[in-house]
């Protein structure tokens, strides 16, 4: 029965992903609540392992930096059951081999919309769980290789994600929990053949069979979002980990991408319309 | 009832991030020992060397016979020699063994033959150390009103202004020596720019294949390579390219491709080959390895790993008696043949 119900979310999400809340809005503006935008802007510390078998069957590892950006919003059209997430990251890494004498950059680029359905379960606790739609472009870089330098990363995603909040305080001081989970489930990705060059494809411009479609029999993504929002005054200082897994096995080549950070950030409720409201609908509380 | 709920929905989900992470596929790490990295620098060959076929090598035999010599505590030095025995197996100038102490390289097919070129006798005798020189192309006009131009590597990028300046100023001649002897190769997209200067339509200069999975026979189709003619100046007059056996990679494909050109003649010595684009990998110890991963046919579609014969009735050595008389002997033929048309 929860399982049947999840797909269901899934599913919602994924639609309600393609449709402009506009279409799906109607109601009178006068009696629209106030819905106040929850930003928050992350700078996030940590480490990276790569291995990608096109390049090399060695795994490297090293520190990686990434700034993010995270935008969540009741929706319009029924926003005390749904709200809306859009999520930036940009990450970079320098990473060395275990002998120390090759070294790999990389660099990612990820934006995702999730619409989710959620639900309160008491007070100041909710759970969400929806649909997303995400964009990754990216590359490793590795700087011994001689014609396989390099590979680049691009996928596109819609899978699902699920959301728990908790706002509670510690003596006088507002505190919000949260966790967040992304899982791809299917999508088209880039990747070249087990030995085409890039000279082949780019150059020469051979570019059959390049895009795949992915599911979780080639590729595996997985997101981990944890983060407490110690609101002090209008703004909350964020601390919090973020996972990330990019795993993918096509054309003979395994490429495993893993980052564990450590996230710092200022986040915040923004009030768009100094109209009057009824009601708030926040995405705290 | 909400926490028998919530207790469900994280059983779910902890369940199928398990399984999510036992998905992930499996790959082979070999140990940073002589056994683990004499296998890996086996496996990458193994699984992406793309000549196993054409050279009739048994990969297998050729493993057993040097595994064997491995032993638990030889040093790294040792390790490699044994590994640059193995490589030679291979026949291939593209392979190369890269550690802290040396670089393993097969040069047979150089070593073996005659060196057929000698740059201070082009420069004093026929040069007068008085040449144009850019984009890393020496060029002057002989006396005989041939165009001359040496080309050291394909690695200098050619410039195609520098190009137009080049063959604007040698427009005068009767014919054009392009002399890619010693070249060692470079990049192919400097194969293109030079050779895009005399075609006058598209034209079907090879092919392009790549392996598509670990077996030795597992290549894709063979793809057409075109070049496009320049839309700046061309050389339209006769043209002689002198290759020796010291041409090899992407100076063995430019002789390919212009020896398939109508007006284009080649001389000297079959080129050094080279024809597989090289790929990169390393072991677990921090040794770098390059290798033949893709190969690149000719316009008939042969391979020319092993070189690429003179023109018919073209086939010349340097006669070094002559040399030391300050005579180019396979330059003085290429300036007759042209004088001569």
């Amino acid at each position: 029965m929860i399982v049947r119900k999840t797909v269901w979310c899934i599913l919602a999400g994924v639609v309600f992903s393609f449709l402009s809340p506009a279409t799906l809005c109607g109601q009178d503006p006068e009696r629209e609540p106030l819905r106040p935008v929850a930003t928050a802007f992350t700078l996030e510390v940590g480490r990276q392992s790569a291995l990608d078998t096109y390049l090399t069957p060695i795994r490297y590892g090293g520190p990686m930096l990434s700034l993010g950006y995270e935008r969540l919003r009741a929706a319009s059209f029924a926003p005390e059951q749904w709200l809306t997430r859009h999520a930036v990251l940009g990450t970079f890494a320098s990473m060395t081999n275990p002998e120390g004498n090759g070294s790999m950059l990389s660099g990612y680029f990820d934006y995702s919309f999730a619409m989710l359905r959620r639900w309160r379960v008491c007070d100041g606790l909710w759970l969400a769980g929806g649909g997303e739609a995400a964009l990754t472009l990216g590359g490793l870089y590795n700087l011994r290789n001689s014609n396989n330098p390099a590979t680049a990363k691009a996928a596109i995603d819609l899978g699902a994600t699920a959301m728990a909040s908790y706002h509670f305080r510690i003596k006088r001081l507002p505190v919000t929990l949260r966790y967040q989970a992304s899982l791809p489930v299917v999508g088209i990705f880039f990747s070249p053949e087990f030995g085409q060059s890039y000279y082949e494809m780019f150059y020469i411009g051979n570019c059959d069979g390049m895009v795949h479609f992915g599911a979780w029999h080639n590729r595996v993504d997985l997101r981990n979002y944890i983060t407490v929002d110690l609101h002090l005054g209008k703004r909350a200082l964020r601390l919090g980990y973020r996972q990330v897994m990019r795993t993918t096995h096509v054309n003979h080549i395994d490429t495993q991408v893993f980052t564990h950070a450590f996230v710092l950030g200022i986040s915040g409720e923004i009030f768009r319309s100094v109209r009057p409201a009824r009601r708030i609908v926040s995405v705290y509380h | 009832m909400v926490v028998q709920k919530l207790s469900k929905i994280a059983i779910l989900f902890t369940l199928l991030s398990t399984l999510l992470f036992q998905s992930c596929h499996k790959v082979e790490v070999f140990t940073d020992d002589p056994y683990g990295n004499f296998d890996a620098l086996w496996s990458i060959l193994d699984e992406h060397y793309c000549f196993f076929e054409y050279k009739e090598l048994d990969w297998e035999e050729i493993r057993g016979k040097y595994r064997k010599k491995l032993t638990a505590n030889m040093t790294s030095e040792e390790l490699f020699d044994v590994c640059d025995a193995m490589l030679m197996e291979l026949k291939d100038g593209h392979v190369n063994l890269t550690a802290a102490h040396n670089t393993s390289r097969y040069w047979e097919w150089l070593y073996g033959s005659p060196e057929n070129y000698q740059e201070r006798l082009i420069d004093e005798y026929y040069l007068d150390f008085d040449y144009r020189y850019t984009s890393g192309i020496k060029y002057k006009i002989l006396p005989q009103n041939v165009g001359y131009m040496y080309y050291e590597s394909f690695s200098s990028t050619i410039g195609e202004g520098n190009l137009d300046q080049i063959l604007a100023y040698l427009a005068t001649s009767t014919g054009l020596i392009i002399d890619v002897r010693s070249n060692g190769g470079g990049s192919l997209s400097n194969v293109e720019t030079l050779v895009s200067r005399f075609i006058n339509e598209e034209t079907l200069v090879g092919y392009i294949s790549h392996k598509t999975g670990p077996g030795h026979r597992e290549f894709s189709e063979p793809y057409p390579i075109k070049y496009t003619p320049s839309p700046r100046i061309r050389y339209q007059k006769p043209v002689v390219v002198l290759a020796n056996r010291g041409t090899f990679s992407a100076a063995n494909n430019f002789v390919s491709v212009m020896k398939a050109l109508p007006r284009v003649v080649v001389m000297g010595d079959y080129t050094g080959g080279g024809s597989g684009l090289p790929f990169s990998s390393e072991l677990p110890n921090g040794w770098s390895i390059r290798f033949s991963a893709s190969p690149i046919y000719d316009a008939e579609g042969q391979h020319t790993e092993f070189g690429v014969a003179p023109t018919d009735g073209f086939k010349i050595d340097m006669d070094l008696e002559q040399a030391s008389k300050g005579v180019d002997t396979i330059l003085e033929r290429a300036i007759a043949y042209i004088a001569g048309l």
